[in-house]
């Protein structure tokens, strides 16, 4: 279960980094900017270092000393990992059509 | 029943002034207002004329829609006074030319040649009328005043032609409007087609309309006008150019002073200027006068046609807001006497120095509409990169709310509306030829047009793209609540530094796509009026003027 939690969490940590960075980057001119690209590509950054981070987190540091809870955790991270990665998706999602006019518009 | 407001621009500085007549409305000084406005001149090429009429027809099409040309008249929005543009000019094309051909004075007797000859000398008589009346206001009064009547007389025999059919459609309107009309003329009064016409041109108005009509009839309008004494100079005829007969007089500048104290003269004791004026706005320029011909190479002097293409001048936006006062005066106007308007501005070191409040009574509205709107076109010059020749930034607008998902102006605009509003921008503010070099615009002719403080902070006039590129437009107001530009203040520091400018157009970018800055009722009627109404919400609430 705790993997589960640890990989909830960190998707909500990469989702608030997202929105952060996708604050951060300005609105720039022109007929073509470059800014909802630019957060976008934070967004799916993220996204991707979501699921590594976890990884390092749950599957080398985190990992139980103890044989028989090493292949029970060992076991619940691939369904943790996909949880994150579907949480983090999801979210995402949702926020940016929330805030469909704002910045975070810009993710999907 | 609210008044008709009519504006007559006459002669080359008269088109000057109609130059800041129409920027001032641009920046929306004329709200909820309609304004007719008749360009009078003997050269239908002269090069001020054409500039003043393409600024007038791209602000007429800016507000213009299907079926509504000129648009309607809006309030608190930029471009909000709806403008009408009637075009007029005397006959002087070959063969009726000089006062000699036109009067058919070598035809006649003895007694009418000398009688002439006792009003105008020869070389006054003979020299071609068709670049104005050259200083010559005894002659032009009586000139123009024959323009006006001939083109009534060629109408009502059916032989006028289109632009003197649109001219008696003016006056008609004039007319028709009766007491409510209030009639503001723009001139000089040391030059020559301007000074020659402000004395006459009520009386020709009149006299016009009672031929075309051919009835008595009664103007009952008001009039105001402004007294532009000389304010610029020029190279000096020389004696090759005046060889010809044809160009023997030429208007000399080291004259204006003169011509203008007997204009003056002349003004105060007309008793028909006295009763006809209801204001007159008296303008003077008691420092060195601008140099029309520095760094020009002229070997001759430019007497009118296309080469005279003069920058404006802050006495021309001084006149403009006589016309101003003029139209919004909530007066009766009952005086029997024509009043003298004047004010003046703090001087110091030999020059002006202008304030807000300097030129106008209507201090918070004219700070919040001018720096508006140099924001806004800056941004859309600048950030949205319109600033080339061949470029327009409006549609920088456009996709940045496409791009925050709203579709409000999508595939409302053609790309001529586009152009249209970029290239008003430029006029107001510069742009940029196809070598790369700054064409300064209205505002910027102005600010060069003297030494002293002039408005807005010096940094605000860049003079080439890098100084331009670091202009902050919120940081151009005095005042602390003005300053949207600013940071917060640091940790060494208790005063807060100006943002960078990238950040003050993200923070403009912020409040512009909040929906309660889109426009309200009565701003707008059309995605040109909204996006210019949208742009002015916005920076009504960052510069919070008060």
């Amino acid at each position: 279960m705790t993997t589960y939690f640890i990989s909830i969490g960190i998707a909500g940590l990469f989702i608030l980094i997202a929105a952060l960075i996708s604050n951060m980057i300005k609105f720039q001119g022109g007929n073509n900017p470059k800014d909802p690209m630019q957060r976008k590509i934070a967004f799916w950054i993220c996204a991707l270092v979501n699921p590594i981070l976890f990884y390092v987190i749950a599957g080398i540091i985190m990992v139980p000393s103890k044989k028989a809870e090493q292949i029970k955790w060992n076991d619940s991270i691939p369904i943790a990992l996909a949880i994150g990665i579907v949480a983090y998706i999801v979210i995402g999602f949702l926020l940016s059509k929330m805030f469909k006019n704002g910045r975070l518009g810009h993710w999907f | 029943m609210e008044d008709k407001m009519f504006v007559v621009a006459i002669g080359g500085t008269g088109m000057r002034c109609l130059e800041s007549f129409v920027h001032l409305a641009a920046i929306g000084m004329f709200d909820n207002h309609e304004v007719d406005i008749l360009t009078l001149d003997t050269d239908e090429g002269n090069g001020n004329k054409k500039r003043v009429e393409d600024l007038v027809e791209h602000y007429i099409r800016i507000k213009s829609v299907p079926n509504e040309p000129g648009g309607k008249p809006s309030s608190e929005n930029f471009f909000s006074a709806k403008l009408r543009l009637t075009k007029f000019w005397t006959n002087y094309t070959p063969g009726r030319d000089s006062f000699q051909v036109l009067s058919k004075i070598n035809a006649a007797g003895d007694e009418s040649k000398d009688l002439s000859g006792l009003f105008f000398d020869r070389s006054v008589q003979v020299f071609n009328l068709i670049h104005g009346y050259r200083a010559q206001t005894h002659l032009g009064s009586h000139m123009m005043y024959h323009g006006i009547v001939e083109s009534a007389l060629n109408c009502k025999k059916g032989q006028g032609k289109p632009h003197e059919k649109e001219f008696m459609e003016y006056l008609d309107r004039i007319f028709k409007a009766g007491k409510n009309a209030r009639v503001f003329i723009f001139g000089s009064i040391f030059g020559g087609t301007g000074a020659s016409s402000i004395p006459v041109i009520p009386r020709a108005f009149s006299d016009a309309m009672k031929y075309f009509k051919d009835q008595p009839i009664e103007l009952s309008a008001k009039f105001g006008a402004s007294l532009l004494t000389e304010y610029f100079s020029f190279t000096s005829p020389n004696d090759a150019q005046k060889k010809d007969e044809k160009n023997a007089v030429i208007a000399d500048s080291s004259f204006f002073t003169l011509n203008s104290q007997a204009a003056l003269q002349f003004y105060q004791s007309d008793p028909t200027v006295r009763r006809t004026y209801k204001y007159l706005y008296h303008v003077g320029w008691p420092v060195d006068a601008q140099d029309f011909s520095k760094g020009k190479n002229e070997s001759e002097t430019i007497t009118g046609g296309e080469k005279q293409l003069n920058p404006c001048h802050i006495a021309e936006l001084l006149c403009a807001f006589g016309a101003y006062d003029f139209l919004n005066r909530n007066d009766s106007f009952d005086q029997e006497e024509a009043q003298y308007m004047f004010r003046t501005a703090d001087f110091d070191n030999n020059t002006f120095h202008f304030d807000f409040q300097d030129l106008c009574d209507d201090v918070k509205k004219f700070k919040n509409r001018l720096a508006g709107f140099y924001s806004i076109a800056l941004f859309t010059l600048v950030y949205h990169k319109g600033i080339a020749h061949n470029q327009e930034g409006i549609s920088g607008w456009i996709t940045r709310m496409e791009k925050q998902s709203f579709n409000q102006y999508s595939s409302k605009f053609e790309a001529a509306q586009l152009k249209d509003m970029s290239d008003f921008f430029k006029k107001f503010l510069f742009e940029l030829d196809q070598n790369g070099n700054l064409i300064e615009g209205w505002f910027y002719q102005v600010r060069k047009s003297f030494n002293g403080k002039f408005l807005l902070p010096e940094s605000s006039f860049g003079k080439d793209m890098p100084a331009i590129e670091s202009i902050n437009p919120g940081v151009i107001l005095p005042d602390e609540k003005s300053q949207w530009g600013l940071g917060k203040s640091g940790m060494f520091s208790s005063k807060p530094t100006p943002k960078d400018v990238g950040s003050t157009f993200d923070d403009f970018i912020s409040e512009f796509i909040k929906t309660e800055n889109f426009p309200k009722e009565g701003q707008g009627y059309s995605a040109t009026t909204d996006l210019m109404a949208q742009l002015y919400n916005t920076i009504t609430v960052k510069q919070a003027v008060d």
